[in-house]
């Protein structure tokens, strides 16, 4: 009697706990089914062995291919409609990209450094259509304006005499076979001519209606403004004492004005308006200043060296509206990256970094600029109105593959953030993960919190 | 003596008939700041000083900006801080004296902002976006950009007064916004100070700047046949498929004048051993011997003799595969 009773309180509290065992399942489910987005669901899923329970990051879309067909990692193709989100679009180096718009489609056109020959790519295929056979060898820097039929080719010639290096800017016009030509194959041509020799630093508005030059003068620098549209001719703006400027040529007209970067080196960076010769200061006395400032020059990201570390800030025309209604020009953003490595939205308040992690031995910009340093970038996006940033994916992982950003740039759509590689100088396509849009043009509600082990987890390594 | 001394008493007195800014500036009462320049938004001292009339016994009734500060006797200086750039302080002394007459001074401080902006006149190489670093007794150009508000207007219409090390002068004029100034020894900051003073007006800057040096240096990078001088990565090492390889050295922060005029000394070693250079100096290009599998240590070392302790140097192996 007495071990049947036993055995009867032994089933008892097994029911009792397997019961409790239940409900807290029940319960653990309920949690995760139906509050995906809490911080509290987000620390468990980490605990979680098997892996990220209730959130939907974009890295579940990540594939990609090292070639110019995106494979996945594992070097299997995408599923069928899975479409890479990495996607190289020119193997070899290039010098300069930009987006274009044809019925209502993206492509890309860029300039291979070697030949100087344009090249068109659809960013859904990566297949590639030579535009242009004219030929300029060693090209380094190219810039597209007038919605990509005019192109500015900058190389290096030498002097016969000094022998000293001297800067050769072609500026030129695309002429392509008519639509109603009979062969497809046909290639066009470069017609144009040359700006004068040396030009320091050039800049064409992000609407690709005019570019902004400097040239060193025995005075200082000279900055002129030519139209890419129409037929008016060369007018100088700017004359300055001080020549060692990057500027950056805004649609209204207006030039951000940044003094050439060193680590340890107060920068500057100014808006200098042609009407009226005034500048006005925006950003001053920061270590290894850099800038890039949006379309119409309300927002300019900056980064700075403090204490060998690159920081980076947003600069707001407006101000940025903090506690107690104290308006601020300044917001930090915890990201580590160069305005270099960004891109602006062209439809969200958003922009679009590679960044990287380390200190680059402490002499950033210098060590990049420099080729003595390089960085393996994971790509970002910074919400433009509150600063806050959201992982978009690490091509390390996605890819085993290490991108070192440059020259980044967003379609029309913002559908793809196109960049160069500064490995190899090749040219590579990232898919940004679509959401639902606002109207508005600020960031759709996606999940924009992370956690500390994600972003460390999400961030690259600096290589030296 | 007597009757001078009531000429000047009945001068005073008189200053008490006429608008106050009349009397702005009478020297008989001095007035000073610290610092004697003051910037926006800064902490400054005034003073009045006066071997003319007793303050000790006067009593002072102190205004900024028409609102009273501060009054008693002998109450000879205030602090305040200075408005937000753009903006002009007042400020009005009345004075009382024990004899009854009553003085008025006025000062306006109009802080204009100047910055510093300096390029050394060294070597980058084209397309370079860094800024050229000063070295040992390299030139510095040296640049104001003043402005008495938010905008910066023709910096041509302001005067300039320029120093530097402290006591050097380097010359003061209307429109001479910028100076050269040359450095010294690389770890040597040079510190440098500009006046400026729009002629006809109140607005005054000051700017103290320090320019650091650095050490010239010396980078290797890959001339690509096709390519041209590979730019985006410096040369410390790499294995190679062709039968040459060219290398190219960039003298980062040289003087310009020097690079410009053929003065640097170029000194290259393959496997210790001098190599003569290639027709341009920067320029070194290694053959592979006939297929076979090589690899050679190159170093350089570049000298400027003009500017003894600009110098760099730069090694880098580079290793041809067998086919």
């Amino acid at each position: 009697m007495d071990i049947e009773n036993e055995q009867s309180e032994k089933k008892k509290w097994i029911f009792i706990i397997v019961g409790i065992l239940i409900l807290i399942a029940i319960i653990i489910f309920a949690i995760l089914h139906f509050g995906k987005n809490s911080t509290v669901v987000k620390q468990i899923s980490n605990v979680l062995p098997f892996g990220q329970l209730g959130t939907e990051t974009p890295r579940g879309n990540i594939t990609g291919g090292n070639n110019s067909v995106g494979n996945n990692p594992d070097g299997t193709t995408p599923a069928e409609g899975e479409k890479p989100m990495f996607l190289q679009l020119a193997k070899g180096p290039v010098a300069g990209a930009t987006n274009i718009i044809r019925d209502g489609k993206t492509y890309v056109r860029y300039v291979l450094r070697e030949n100087g020959f344009v090249y068109e790519v659809d960013p859904e295929t990566a297949i590639s259509k030579q535009l242009t056979n004219t030929t300029i060898p060693r090209v380094y820097e190219a810039s597209f304006g007038s919605e990509g039929n005019a192109v500015v080719l900058r190389y290096l010639t030498r002097d016969p005499l000094t022998r000293l290096d001297v800067i050769k800017t072609y500026f030129a016009n695309l002429e392509l076979p008519t639509s109603t030509a009979s062969s497809t194959d046909t290639v066009g041509a470069l017609r144009g001519d040359y700006l004068p020799d040396n030009i320091s630093a050039l800049s064409i508005s992000p609407d690709g209606k005019n570019l902004f030059y400097l040239l060193p003068i025995p005075e200082g620098v000279s900055g002129t403004i030519i139209s890419l549209t129409n037929a008016q001719p060369p007018k100088e703006v700017f004359r300055n004492s001080f020549s060692e400027w990057l500027p950056q040529l805004f649609n209204d007209g207006t030039i951000l004005l940044t003094t050439k970067a060193s680590a340890k080196v107060p920068g500057y960076a100014y808006l200098y308006n042609p009407k009226d010769h005034t500048l006005s200061r925006i950003v001053r006395e920061k270590n290894g200043l850099t800038t890039q400032g949006n379309s119409d020059g309300t927002l300019v990201a900056y980064s700075e060296n403090i204490a060998d570390n690159s920081t980076f800030g947003l600069y707001s025309k407006e101000g940025f509206h903090g506690d107690e209604g104290i308006i601020t020009h300044e917001s930090s953003v915890p990201l580590t990256t160069l305005p270099e490595k960004c891109a602006w939205g062209t439809i969200h308040h958003a922009l679009y970094c590679g960044s990287f992690t380390g200190g680059g031995n402490g002499n950033i910009p210098d060590g990049w600029y420099q080729g003595i340093t390089t960085f393996n970038d994971t790509f970002w996006m910074i919400n433009t109105d509150t600063t806050e940033i959201t992982f978009i994916a690490d091509p390390l992982k996605s890819l085993q593959k290490n991108f070192d950003v440059t020259m980044p740039f967003i379609d029309n759509k913002e559908t793809f953030l196109f960049f160069v590689d500064k490995n190899d100088s090749s040219l590579w396509s990232m898919r940004i993960p679509q959401a639902t849009t606002t109207d508005s043009g600020g960031i759709p509600p996606i999940d924009t919190t992370l956690t500390p082990a994600e972003q460390k987890d999400a961030a690259g390594s600096v290589t030296h | 003596m007597k009757s001078i001394f009531y000429i000047l008493l009945s001068i005073l007195f008189l200053g008490t008939f006429v608008p106050n800014t009349a009397l702005a500036g009478f020297d008989l009462v001095n007035i000073t700041t610290s610092p004697k320049t003051p910037g926006a938004n800064e902490t400054v001292t005034v003073r009045i000083e006066s071997y003319a009339v007793n303050l000790n016994t006067a009593n002072l009734v102190w205004y900024v900006n028409k609102v009273p500060v501060k009054e008693g006797i002998a109450e000879k200086e205030i602090t305040l801080r200075t408005g937000d750039f753009g903006t002009k302080t007042t400020v009005d002394i009345v004075i009382f004296t024990a004899d009854g007459v009553k003085l008025n001074k006025q000062l306006i401080i109009a802080p204009a902002e100047v910055d510093l902006l300096w390029e050394a006149q060294t070597y980058t190489p084209p397309f370079y976006k860094g800024k050229a670093l000063a070295s040992y007794k390299s030139l510095v150009r040296v640049t104001a950009i003043p402005r008495f508000n938010a905008l910066t207007s023709n910096p041509k219409e302001f005067y300039y007064k320029w120093t530097y090390n402290r006591i050097q002068n380097v010359g003061e004029a209307l429109g001479k916004d910028s100076v050269v100034i040359p450095m010294g020894y690389a770890d040597s900051p040079v510190p440098v100070s500009v006046d400026v003073s729009l002629p006809g007006t109140d607005w005054k800057g000051i700017k103290n700047s320090s320019i650091e040096g650095t050490e010239a240096k010396l980078v290797f990078y890959h001339q690509a046949p096709l390519l041209g001088v590979e730019f985006n990565h410096a040369l410390t090492g790499t294995q190679t498929k062709e039968t040459e390889f060219t290398i190219y050295a960039v003298p980062y922060f040289f003087s310009l004048d020097n690079f410009a005029n053929g003065n640097l000394l170029y000194t290259w070693n393959v496997d210790r051993a001098y190599r003569a250079p290639d027709f341009d100096q920067q320029n070194l290009t290694l053959v592979k011997p006939s297929n076979t599998a090589a690899s050679y240590d190159v170093s350089l070392r570049v000298q400027n003799p003009k500017r003894i302790l600009q110098e760099g140097r730069a090694q880098a192996t580079i290793s041809f595969i067998a086919e």
